[in-house]
């Protein structure tokens, strides 16, 4: 076995050489687990992509006919959703947490799965999480319920997992690591004193931000441990981004490949990215209508069938990052095995807003794919549980998510 | 029937009742009018009693009591076409209901510790150490009710945080100053001396075609691509910093002036920053001199001159008869600003740092620290950062270097980051509260200065609080119009019209191409610039709240002018200009600005804007659809026109709730493209209908690709039996309720410069300043006097 090795990417055009970098993974008795996730934000049309048939025989729909490769290595889930979560499009926030009602006037957000998960595991690697998105708000929550901000563009996430600075540079960021530890300890000691002034609701104002500071010192710790080690070396040129925002395809596919990237070199293992929609024209060939409008389609079958075109190029998209996923050959088997891929939407029919039946679908990770696991679409069973099982797969012993009531009916792990 | 239906209703047993909460009165009063159809899951309005609950402290059960209390209160319910309540019944049960709401939220008080968001951090960062530092990296802020100075949605990440420490490094590296003073550079140029890398004249090859060579420079026709980097100065890399420039120009083969424009940064390679400089009017045959002053943020950046609105040529620049631009010799100096910069000294007086010890360092941080804070401090309050400053020295660090990091824990600690506004359960270190009730006048200062700069309290404020004399009316008064006078209060017009009127959404969606060929930068930026100056001129001139939705006059330049159909106006600067008698503009519903946040950038939609003026300007917002509603699904297949599909919308009960009320304000905009233009018929790209007389676009002479469509109609039955035709119509329908209009945007001004949502029990601090308002005719400036002298401005 040699270990130099190089892995020749293409990555928008643009190859990267990449040193043989699972030497840590070969030597180790059990393969990383990893997990990523993906809300397409305007929904996706229920009728191209649950199957009518359950089990293992199911008959491929439209979309799902796009992934045909990759058959037996996801599992499609119908007639499942959040119990007590509406609100339309502000669903997204609880996407990944369950947390009820998030359009309520009081609503207050919880943990979401990633972060649940990055918070046991995400010492492990340079970053604990990575939290994405097309545009504005993520999918990822802090255990305060503070939304996380996200990286928007694919040359910014790049250079941080990749680019490092000079000599002189690296021993500034240093200092500012271990300044940044001693400062927050002083931080920490203010807030508990200005704590002790306050009342109500404003206490929990500042606990809030006491639980920011004290993360944010645990990961300059960590961060100074990783500041050690060396970033992942790739020759290549930083990824350039795709600035019309229109170029919807081609924006998403940078973020994937990125996402890619950071999950090849172990950078992070968990990745959510949320895909947010807009409200015009995607320079996609046939489309003249813009994107929120297409959603709302209203039984038109114009729109529909616009909206086909354009979920179609994006579940092409999605099926491109499986390969990618699956390419990548490591010593345990691909990436693919090891990472669970948890694809689908918020909205259940983006046309009326309604949050029920979300379309979900769980790729990869060990488990015992190629099914369609059809719940009643009337009186949905619980989503959540399938964060649980996919929480148990990373190796965490908890029988428990938000709102789950066990692990997922008929997923069994491999 | 009607017999057979209370029979049958007297079967529902409100679970409510069973909680044993909810009082009598009020049960009684809902299961003789309202459950009969208020029971199930398809009830109208989503309003069903059978699973609504009485805890008034959940704020969520809380709304839907409120709503209930005010569609009572307002007469919408029960229908009229049902038994009616009789008038003491009614009175009853909504003081009864009022005062439980009122008791729940009593519980439930709001946040009143608010962080600055990021542009109040800039802002505050600017003015602490009189530095000119743009922070960058700080996460932008949730906005909650509107807007992002609200407690409750300023949550703090630990990304947040470690962005924190990273933009204090930002803000003290502009403290502080490079450690070498930077070259100073005075570049004299020409177009005609740019070479490339290797030394060639870099636009020979255009020159003839694209350029016409000329005695003095170059003549440059090209509103589009336009390869007139000033290449010579971005290999000086010069470093970041703000840059005078002066270029000789003139317009030639024009009788009018030619607009030129100028864009800095990175403009060659466009892969990092770049910015607009600006628009210059350049008069015809005579040569003047244009000036521009402009910061490049980045180091190595430079500049591009090229034309705005012309039509270039690529083939035979030296006969081409259209106007251009001839721009002669070009001078660039900079960076401008002092070296060291004044902050430096101004932070560390006259200390040598080479000897400075710790009592220097002490002094320095012990004179910043109440300026920090917003308040005097205890003597004991440095000693952390001191020992901060210590640990580092004795590490081997220098003086400059051991005090960032005690600057740097300042600028992260909570009493900078949180405006502290000392309320009941807090003792506050400063001047005790007069009551439990009332905020310290140093919170008052803060508040104050928060609400109409947008950052910390300048000396005379804090002085003025520390005296204790801002309480006074007359002192408020006073400091208020001072403060408006002000610069630093168009950060108050920029952040309040940014979020009352969504401004900060210009950019959400971008006109489709073909479509509107004709939408372009200049158009979209003296947008706003059109808004933010109306608001500005009714706040300095005292205006009534009613010009926000109708007034004859407005602001503009050329280019909005002729986007408007106005004619005479000259220049690029905007203007105030008196709108001719038959103009339907005047008004913020017909600036362009909205009209474009209120549609996406292919469609208009009454159901936005309508939904847009109930929430922004009558304040009236229909609620959301409860969790349960949603299962409707649309069906417009069928629908012809968007009234017709629209009318297919009425037809289904559950929607028809909001949407009349909804729907008619909407089609009042009908006539307004998404780009603020006036129509008679959509555009369309349907292929076979009717080409527009144009071939090409104004301003931009794109293509014009689109056809004519249907014609519009604005006509609008309007509730009870009013109706409208146009905007006309919508605008006096608007302007006759003056009283809930001033109450609106008391309100949006209430929450923005409180910082907390506003209560079921702020109505009536609402409603008396809506009153005395009223005496000063609804005059805009008026309404903020007296926001800022009512009593609950100075409440927790």
């Amino acid at each position: 076995m040699t270990m130099h090795r190089r892995t020749i990417l293409r990555a928008a055009g643009v190859s990267l050489a990449l040193p043989f970098l699972e030497s840590a993974n070969a030597v180790s008795p059990t393969a990383p687990r990893r997990m990523v996730a993906i809300d397409i934000g305007l929904g996706l049309h229920a009728a191209n992509i649950l199957p009518e048939q359950s089990g293992r025989d199911y008959k491929l729909p439209t979309y799902l006919q796009l992934l045909s490769d990759f058959r037996n290595r996801f599992t499609v889930f119908s007639g499942v959703s959040h119990p007590e979560v509406g609100g339309g499009h502000l669903s997204y926030k609880s996407y990944l947490t369950c947390a009820p009602h998030p359009n309520s006037a009081g609503f207050r957000n919880t943990i979401s799965l990633d972060q649940y998960a990055a918070a046991e595991l995400g010492s492990k690697t340079r970053f604990a999480s990575l939290a994405l998105s097309s545009s504005g708000p993520g999918l990822s929550w802090s255990r305060s319920g503070v939304e996380i901000p996200t990286f928007t563009r694919p040359s910014s996430v790049f250079r941080k997992l990749f680019l490092t600075g000079t000599l002189s540079e690296q021993a500034t960021r240093l200092q500012q690591l271990r300044d940044g530890q001693s400062i927050l300890d002083v931080v920490t000691d203010k807030t508990r004193s200005m704590e002790r002034r306050l009342g109500g609701r404003d206490r929990d104002k500042l606990n809030q931000y006491f639980e920011a500071v004290r993360e944010a010192e645990r990961r300059l710790a960590n961060a100074e441990i990783w500041e050690n080690e060396p970033k992942p070396q790739i020759n290549a040129e930083p990824l350039q981004d795709e600035t019309d925002r229109k170029k919807i395809v081609e924006r998403m596919r940078l973020m994937y490949d990125v996402m890619h990237l950071a999950i090849e070199t172990d950078a992070t293992r968990f990745i959510t990215y949320n895909f947010a929609g807009m409200n015009a024209v995607p320079v996609i060939p046939g489309i003249d209508i813009d994107y929120h409008n297409l959603s709302h389609h209203g039984k038109d079958p114009e729109k529909i069938r616009q909206l086909t075109i354009v979920e179609s190029t994006l579940i092409q998209e999605f099926g491109r990052f499986l390969k990618k996923l699956h390419d990548s050959q490591q010593t345990n088997g691909s990436l693919l095995d090891s990472t669970m891929v948890l694809f689908g939407s918020n909205l259940g029919n983006a046309s009326s807003h309604d949050t029920k039946n979300m379309p979900m679908l769980l790729a990869g990770g060990g488990f015992d794919h190629g099914q369609h696991l059809a719940f009643d679409r009337n009186d949905n069973y619980p989503l959540p549980n399938l964060f649980v099982s996919m929480l148990q797969r990373l190796g965490l012993e908890t029988d428990t998510f938000a709102s789950a009531t066990s692990t997922m009916n008929g997923l069994r792990m491999l | 029937m009607r017999a057979l239906i209370a029979v049958i209703s007297t079967l529902f047993t409100l679970p409510m009742t069973t909680i044993g909460q909810v009082p009598n009165s009020i049960s009684e009063f809902l299961q003789t009018y309202c459950v009969d159809c208020h029971s199930d899951r398809d009830s109208t309005g989503g309003i069903q009693f059978n699973d609504l609950e009485f805890d008034l402290t959940d704020q969520e059960i809380a709304r839907r009591w409120i709503l209930i209390h005010d569609r009572i209160a307002a007469g919408e319910m029960p229908p009229a076409d049902t038994d009616q309540p009789d008038t003491a019944a009614t009175a009853s049960f909504l003081k009864t209901l009022g005062t439980a709401i009122q008791s729940g939220e009593h519980g439930r008080s709001d946040v009143v510790l608010r962080r600055l968001n990021r542009h109040e951090y800039q802002n505050t960062v600017r003015d602490l150490f009189q530095t000119d530092v743009l922070v960058n990296g700080l996460p932008s802020d949730t906005s909650t009710n509107g807007f992002d100075t609200v407690g409750e949605g300023l949550a703090t990440s630990a990304e947040a945080m470690q962005a924190y420490l990273d933009t204090a490094d930002q803000v003290l590296d502009a403290v502080f100053g490079l450690p070498t003073k930077p070259n100073y550079i005075r570049h004299k140029t020409n177009l005609l001396d740019q070479v490339d890398w290797k030394g060639r004249p870099q636009l020979k090859k255009q020159i003839g075609k694209m350029f016409r060579r000329t005695e003095k420079g170059l003549v440059i026709f090209q509103s589009n691509y336009c390869p007139t980097n000033l290449v010579n100065f971005a290999r000086l890399r010069a470093p970041a910093g703000t840059y005078r420039g002066t270029l000789q120009v003139r317009a030639i083969q024009s009788d009018e002036p030619v607009t030129l424009r100028i864009y800095g940064g990175d403009t060659i390679v466009n892969r990092r920053e770049q910015h607009l400089v600006g628009y210059f009017e350049v008069p015809p045959n005579e040569w003047t001199s244009i000036e521009f002053v402009d910061r490049l943020v980045e180091d190595g950046g430079t500049f591009l001159p090229k034309c705005y609105g012309t039509q270039g040529t690529r083939i035979n620049a030296d006969t081409y008869p259209e106007p251009g631009i001839e721009i002669g010799d070009i001078f660039i100096e900079g960076p401008l600003e002092e070296w060291p910069p004044p902050s430096r000294a101004k932070l560390l007086g006259s200390v040598d740092t080479e000897k400075a010890d710790v009592t220097d360092a002490e002094r320095i941080i012990s004179e910043l620290l109440p300026r920090a804070f917003r308040r005097p401090i205890r003597a004991d309050e440095p000693v952390p950062y001191v020992e901060l400053f210590n640990q580092a020295t004795a590490a081997g660090r220098d003086f400059e270097s051991a005090l960032r990091v005690s600057l740097k824990a300042v600028l992260c600690s909570p009493e900078f980051l949180f405006l502290e506004v000392p309320g009941p359960a807090q003792v506050s270190p400063g001047e005790s509260p007069t009551s439990l009730e009332t905020i310290t006048q140093l919170s008052l200062a803060t508040r104050l200065s928060y609400f109409l700069w947008s950052t910390m309290p300048d000396k005379e404020l804090m002085s003025l609080a520390e005296h204790g004399q801002l309480r006074s009316s007359d002192i408020l008064h006073q400091q208020v119009e001072r403060m408006l006078e002000s610069p630093k209060a168009a950060e108050f017009t920029k952040n309040f019209t940014g979020q009352w009127l969504d401004l900060r959404d210009i950019d959400f969606t971008e006109p489709d191409a073909i479509l509107y060929p004709e939408y372009d930068e200049l158009l979209r930026i003296s947008m706003i610039r059109e808004t933010e100056l109306f608001f500005e001129h009714l706040l300095k001139n005292d205006l009534p709240v009613t010009r926000f939705v109708d007034s004859n006059f407005t602001f503009l330049n050329h280019r909005l002018a002729s986007h408007y159909g106005i004619e005479g106006v000259l220049g690029q600067d905007l203007q105030l200009v008196q709108l001719p008698e038959d103009s339907p503009r005047g008004g913020l519903l017909t600036h362009a600005s909205i009209l474009k946040i209120t549609a996406n950038g292919t469609y208009t939609s009454p159901v936005l804007r309508g939904v847009w003026i109930l929430n922004n300007i009558l304040g009236t917002p229909t609620p959301p659809p409860p969790d349960n509603v949603g299962s409707v699904e649309p069906d417009i297949r069928g629908a012809l026109s968007i009234r017709e599909q629209l009318a297919k919308h009425q037809d289904l009960e559950t929607c028809a709730a909001c949407h009349s009320k909804i729907d008619p304000l909407g089609f009042g905009l009908e006539s307004f493209n998404p780009i603020g233009g006036f129509r008679t018929h959509y555009r369309t790209t349907v292929q076979g209908a009717q080409r527009p007389s144009i071939r090409q676009a104004p301003f931009t002479h794109a293509w014009v690709r689109y056809r004519i469509g249907s014609p519009v109609d604005s006509w609008t039955p309007f509730d009870e039996g009013r109706e409208f035709k146009g905007v006309r119509n919508l605008k006096q329908h608007l302007a006759s309720q003056p009283d809930q209009i001033a109450r609106n945007l008391s309100r949006h001004l209430l929450t923005y410069a409180l910082g907390r949502k506003l209560g079921f029990a702020d109505r009536v601090a609402v409603n008396s300043i809506v009153e005395k308002t009223a005496d000063h005719d609804y005059g805009f400036r008026s309404l903020i006097h007296q926001i800022v002298i009512s009593p609950i401005f100075q409440k927790p």
